[in-house]
């Protein structure tokens, strides 16, 4: 019999994964050894594991862009921005949802050890994604992520609304990502391969050919297309967003509306660009007219919602709008095309700007109050810090300059008035126009009303480290953006190289 | 007719794949959804299974084996979920699982 | 272009098709004459007496999925056992390891309790 060569895989390059692996694994051992009162310094852990895995990023030298387990992996500045954007986001998240699932806001409480578990496994999944060098990789990064997430989002089990809100992402998903793999499988009948390089390499010839497109890769390509936008929650494959949102417990909401998003965005920037992108003028358009309808349904439904999760889960398909917009940017390969690293800067500004609007709503409900508009009147007068947050963010999610979220659709449009797509341009501006109504309206209620309710005062310091940091950021990132943008920039050199 | 093509395969699989999806459009039974959900699964697995004969290549292969354990797992979140529910609300009517609302 | 995506419209037509006048058909072709007998859920047996949610314990289900999870693991050892020799020690030694992290799992579960039968 022949000896199989196997390659030796470089462990080098995967090690911002192993690190994180190694502190799930040290998390759940804690969840077995410590008991419950000592559960506590897991929250350090999980932390310390997510800060060192972000600084372990710089031992590795991207430049060469590198892959290794035979291309399974690609370790290029792609990649590190998605590792960046999920790492910050982790530790955000980690942040405010200590007080919640330990303060027993929900019905006899939450076990944090698991709960943090699920969460770094899903962050796990979405770095797997952004460093996927293979159809296959894709598949298990997104259910990884996806898996840890239903769970996560009907943790807890004593309300019905929860397990409602993880039943519907649940069935939704799995349907999802049963369309996402039929188009792998026809991807691999029509190229004959499930490395992305190769997939672009082999379809380069059949553009240039005379015969046009065989009607199998275009069944491929729609059906990537919607299982991938059932993930992001593109309309019209929103269906679950509002449900889950709502029903999730509340730091719940605010990770899934950045990390599962990055992890969806990631595989459509690794699946139509890098594999796909000869074939760009046939998904072009779709995206774009994806992108118009998603951003237009978003904001306009949001306008009616009173409960602020809710108002929150729909603003969130109105932001997938935005960002599809920085995709159907596309244009090639060149060292000047800004659409995936509109893309890319989008989701970093995002995971500050809506974890951190969860996070004052997570706030609220540790001193007694609930999720609805009225709960905010009058935070001003109770709590200038918390309000004044709630504002940067509010005013930062409606693009106001000079905060983060302004320069996130900046560069979005800039994106696309360069290649010419003025009405996707002028659409981003209206809608963000439109989205004023239900963000000012928010933050007006805080300053405008009578306070109601019963405040209960309560020590929550990890949140408001947490809301601080996030309320700077918002503030501070927009003015720093140009060295973030240049880093996302280097997206061609990661894709480009064959 | 009586050579076995890639092309059998294939058709075998859009069948499933098909009734599978209608049977999640038009369901009512979370449980029923979740079984076509899977049946979807399978019939990609048929898909890649078949290209993999016609192109000879055993890509096609491993990818229907991570797809089989993926579902697996996805049928045990999916299960417990599904448990949790229909023991707190006593149903497993999706029309029924309507507490969230505007 | 269009041409390509003419052919995949006419495809998810006929698809779309052939559900609905599956669907259809059957609603009309077959009979449907309920009787109180033939809506037990036992046609010739004994009636239930208690709701079945009293009967179960969730331990059922709980080792149920456990087993679903192990017993499809075990799909990955195929490969390996198909091409043992080519594979080599390097081989033996990966496939440990992914022994190693599905008895960790195993252990995981035992300590948590989920495989105590009370």
């Amino acid at each position: 019999m022949p000896v199989v060569e196997l390659v030796r895989p470089e462990w080098g390059l995967i090690v911002p994964e192993l690190i994180l692996l190694g502190t799930i694994v040290v998390v759940l051992a804690g969840d077995l050894i410590l008991s419950r009162r000592q559960h506590s310094v897991l929250t350090w852990v999980a932390l310390a594991g997510l800060a060192l895995s972000l600084l372990s990023n710089l031992t590795i030298d991207w430049d060469a862009g590198r892959s290794t387990f035979n291309g399974m992996f690609q370790a290029d500045y792609f990649s590190l921005f998605i590792n960046i954007v999920v790492g910050v986001a982790g530790i955000l998240s980690v942040m405010i949802s200590s007080s919640y699932v330990e303060g027993g806001e929900e019905p006899e409480g939450l076990p944090w050890p698991e709960y943090l578990a699920l969460l770094l496994f899903s962050i796990l999944g979405t770095m797997l994604v952004g460093a996927a060098g293979d159809l296959l990789m894709i598949f298990l990064g997104i259910e990884m992520g996806s898996l840890a997430v239903y769970a996560l989002t009907g943790f807890a089990r004593r309300r019905a609304t929860s397990l409602e809100g993880a039943l519907k992402y649940f069935l939704l998903g799995a349907f999802a990502t049963a369309i996402l793999i039929y188009g792998m499988a026809w991807t691999y009948g029509a190229t004959g391969t499930t490395a992305l390089d190769e997939i672009a390499a082999r379809l380069r010839p059949v553009i240039t050919g005379e015969g046009g497109i065989e009607a199998s890769l275009l069944l491929a390509l729609l059906l990537l297309a919607i299982g991938l936008g059932f993930k992001i929650a593109a309309v019209p494959f929103h269906m679950w967003t509002p449900d889950a949102y709502q029903g999730a417990p509340t730091p719940v909401s605010g990770y899934m509306s950045v990390v599962p998003k990055v992890a969806g965005f990631a595989a459509m920037a690794r699946v139509l660009v890098q594999a796909l992108g000869p074939l760009s003028d046939s998904w072009l358009t779709l995206i774009a007219i994806l992108a118009l309808a998603t951003m237009v349904y978003g904001n306009v439904v949001a306008i009616a919602q009173r409960d602020v999760k809710r108002m929150l889960g729909y603003s969130s398909i109105g932001h997938t709008g935005y960002i599809l917009v920085g995709l159907a940017a596309y244009s090639g390969m060149s060292a000047d095309d800004r659409s995936v690293s509109s893309v890319l800067f989008y989701l970093f500004s995002y995971a500050f700007m809506n974890i951190g609007a969860f996070g004052v709503v997570t706030w609220l409900q540790s001193r007694g109050l609930g999720v609805t508009l009225d709960d905010f009147r009058g935070l001003a007068t109770r709590s200038p810090l918390a309000a004044i947050a709630m504002t940067v963010f509010m005013l930062s999610l409606m693009g106001l300059p000079p905060l983060l979220g302004f320069y996130a659709k900046y560069y979005v449009i800039l994106a696309a008035v360069q290649v010419g797509l003025i009405w996707l341009a002028v659409a981003v501006v209206v809608m963000s126009a439109v989205s004023a109504f239900f963000y000012l309206r928010v933050v007006a209620v805080m300053y405008f009303n009578e306070p109601v309710g019963d405040w209960k005062t309560q020590r929550t310091p990890l949140l408001g480290t947490g809301l601080a940091l996030m309320a700077i950021g918002t503030l501070v990132f927009g003015l720093l953006s140009s060295p973030l943008l240049d880093l996302a920039q280097k997206w061609v050199q990661a894709f480009g190289v064959a | 007719m009586s050579e076995l093509t890639a092309n059998h395969f294939l058709v075998l699989s859009a069948a499933l794949f098909i009734i599978g999806m209608m049977g999640v459009l038009t369901r009512r039974n979370v449980l029923v959804i979740f079984m076509c959900v899977e049946l979807m699964f399978n019939a990609v697995n048929v898909s890649f299974i078949g290209f993999a004969w016609e192109q000879n290549s055993l890509v096609g292969q491993t990818f229907a084996l991570f797809i089989i354990a993926v579902a697996a797992a996805e049928a045990v979140v999916g299960l417990g979920i599904i448990m949790a529910l229909s023991r707190r609300l006593d149903t497993v009517d999706i029309d029924k699982v309507r507490e969230l609302r505007e | 272009m269009l041409q390509g995506y003419a052919v995949i419209g006419l495809m998810l037509i006929t698809a779309i098709l052939m559900g609905s006048v599956l669907l259809l058909l059957g609603r009309l072709v077959r009979p449907y004459r309920p009787t109180p007998t033939k809506l037990q859920p036992y046609e010739s047996g004994i009636p239930d007496v208690d709701p079945p949610k009293t009967r179960y314990t969730p331990r059922f289900y709980i080792v149920a999925m456990l087993f679903v999870i192990f017993d499809i693991e075990a799909i990955f050892l195929y490969p390996w056992a198909v091409s043992f020799v080519p594979l080599g020690v390097y081989g033996y030694v990966t496939a440990v390891v992914f022994l190693t992290i599905l008895l960790a799992g195993l252990l995981y579960e035992w300590k948590k309790g989920a495989l105590e039968w009370v």
